[in-house]
């Protein structure tokens, strides 16, 4: 079921999400590619490619490859994120989406396309190798770039036709048959699945890895390595606690509690207009798994595709949260928020 | 899981609790190992007293089916079994006594009947 529906994209709007969102940062990639071969006679046979936390080079490339190195990561990116926006599937997320999805991909290769070659470009031989105002070309370019996407991310928001909520959302709500005095509660835990918990850990243990063998190789204690652990550490415990969840829907309404504690969010019954089944594809509605915004004043807890429970304010605002049976809360909550607009009297 | 309890029933509560998390069980919404809330959470939930959730966590308790243990919570035990055979035969008990026309209440009383007059052991506390 779709919640949104946006009226098919006209070929001039196609162009813009495909100029911001795949051409502009697969010229940046070739331009930076094409930059590096220009540099190929007076850079050393080995260029620096990695630097470890405490400066020190710990990774190099052939300048002969350098251009490839550089170039197909940008363009690998631009063409993933590229496609995935310009799918028609895409068109779901909302135009708010849409524009922020092409923005950051418009803005992430520019970024790599100008980060790269300025750490190319000091390790040239010859004359000014010494002179750090060679940086500040690409200082310049990596704000405009910023800039660019901005506009880039803006002028898509304005070109895109407005999101039209369809009624088909306030149909799909189901009611449970409860005797007038009972009393109910639903209570589940949700998280992500076995594949993503495997990726996640994988990767968790990598940088756990990465981390404890820079400590060790830099022995002696380095400020700017325990500033940047701790960074890593405080980002991948509060991404790690948006996986897992505690949900409950009773008398006082429903609440999301992550399992670590926080984030939370309850929303008193009283506050509950109704709740709904729909269904969520994680890149094209929210842009991604974890705890998301997406178009329409929906917030998300998106730990899968599929099945979805809606849960709609009285201002407006939806909470979405993935489930493999969204219906049961649903039916509910629906059940519940009935009860209670019905007047004391007309209760048996 | 969806738990439900209706003051209105000639059974008592911790009795429809229990018997809530039993169905939950049976058809698969409660699984092995799930840990249900904490007495005092379920009891705000449904607006009962904490006594009343204790004594339907204790019943589950003494049936196998759930591992109270201080600082762990309330802990489902009660590994899947193939209840085919007994889904089959619930239907064709639940047929046959709509042919005969006896009502729910009715039922039940025959098979409490027949389950306490096979079990030898006593099977918790009423």
């Amino acid at each position: 079921m779709n919640l949104t529906v946006t009226p098919t994209r006209t070929a001039a709007q196609t162009r813009l999400v495909a100029l911001f969102a795949l051409i502009l940062p697969a010229l940046a990639g070739l331009a930076a590619a094409g930059l590096i071969r220009t540099w190929r006679d007076d850079l050393p046979a080995e260029v620096i490619t990695h630097w470890g936390l405490a400066g020190e080079a710990n990774g190099w490339s052939s300048a002969a490859w350098l251009p490839v190195v550089v170039g197909l990561p940008i363009l690998g990116v631009a063409l993933l994120l590229g496609l995935l926006i310009l799918l028609p599937s895409a068109a779901r997320g909302g135009r708010l989406g849409i524009a922020l999805l092409s923005g950051f991909s418009c803005l992430f290769g520019g970024l790599l396309a100008t980060l790269l070659p300025a750490t190319v470009i000091r390790q040239r031989t010859g004359p000014g190798q010494d002179d750090p105002s060679v940086l500040i070309p690409f200082f310049v370019v990596a704000v405009a770039w910023v800039a660019l996407s901005v506009l880039g991310a803006v002028l898509i928001r304005r070109a895109l036709p407005a999101d039209v909520a369809t009624p088909e959302s306030e149909t799909n709500a189901p009611t449970l048959d409860l005797p007038a005095d009972a009393r109910a509660v639903w209570i589940a835990s949700a998280s992500i699945g076995t594949l993503m918990r495997v990726v996640l850990g994988v990767v968790l243990l990598g940088l756990i890895t990465l981390l404890a063998w820079q400590m060790l190789v830099d022995s002696e204690f380095n400020p700017v390595a325990a500033i940047i652990t701790a960074v890593i550490v405080v980002v991948l415990v509060s991404v790690l606690s948006m996986f897992s969840w505690r949900l409950r829907a009773d008398r006082a309404g429903f609440r999301a509690h992550a399992t670590l504690g926080w984030p939370r969010v309850e929303i008193p019954l009283d506050e509950i207009v109704g709740a709904h089944v729909v269904e969520v594809n994680p890149v094209a509605d929210f842009g991604g798994w974890g705890w998301r915004v997406g178009a329409n004043r929906r917030l998300g807890i998106i730990l899968r595709s599929g099945s979805a429970l809606e849960v709609e304010r009285r201002d407006g605002r939806r909470l979405v949260i993935t489930l493999a049976d969204p219906q049961t809360p649903a039916a509910l909550l629906n059940t519940l928020v009935e009860r209670g607009e019905r007047p004391a009297s007309a209760v048996d | 899981m969806f738990l439900t309890v209706d003051p209105q029933s000639p059974i008592t509560l911790y009795e429809q609790l229990a018997a809530s998390v039993r169905a939950g069980i049976l058809d698969g919404s409660i699984a092995h190992g799930e840990r249900l809330p904490s007495a005092r959470e379920l009891a705000g939930s449904l607006d009962l007293n904490v006594h009343t959730v204790l004594r339907a966590y204790q019943a589950l308790r003494e049936e196998g089916l759930l591992d109270l243990r201080r600082g762990r919570g309330a802990v489902i035990t009660a590994p899947s079994r193939d209840l085919a055979e007994v889904t089959a035969a619930l239907d064709a008990l639940i047929g046959a006594a709509s042919a005969a026309r006896i009502g729910p209440d009715t039922l039940i009383s025959l098979v409490r009947a027949r389950l306490s007059s096979t079990q030898t052991t006593q099977e918790g506390p009423r």
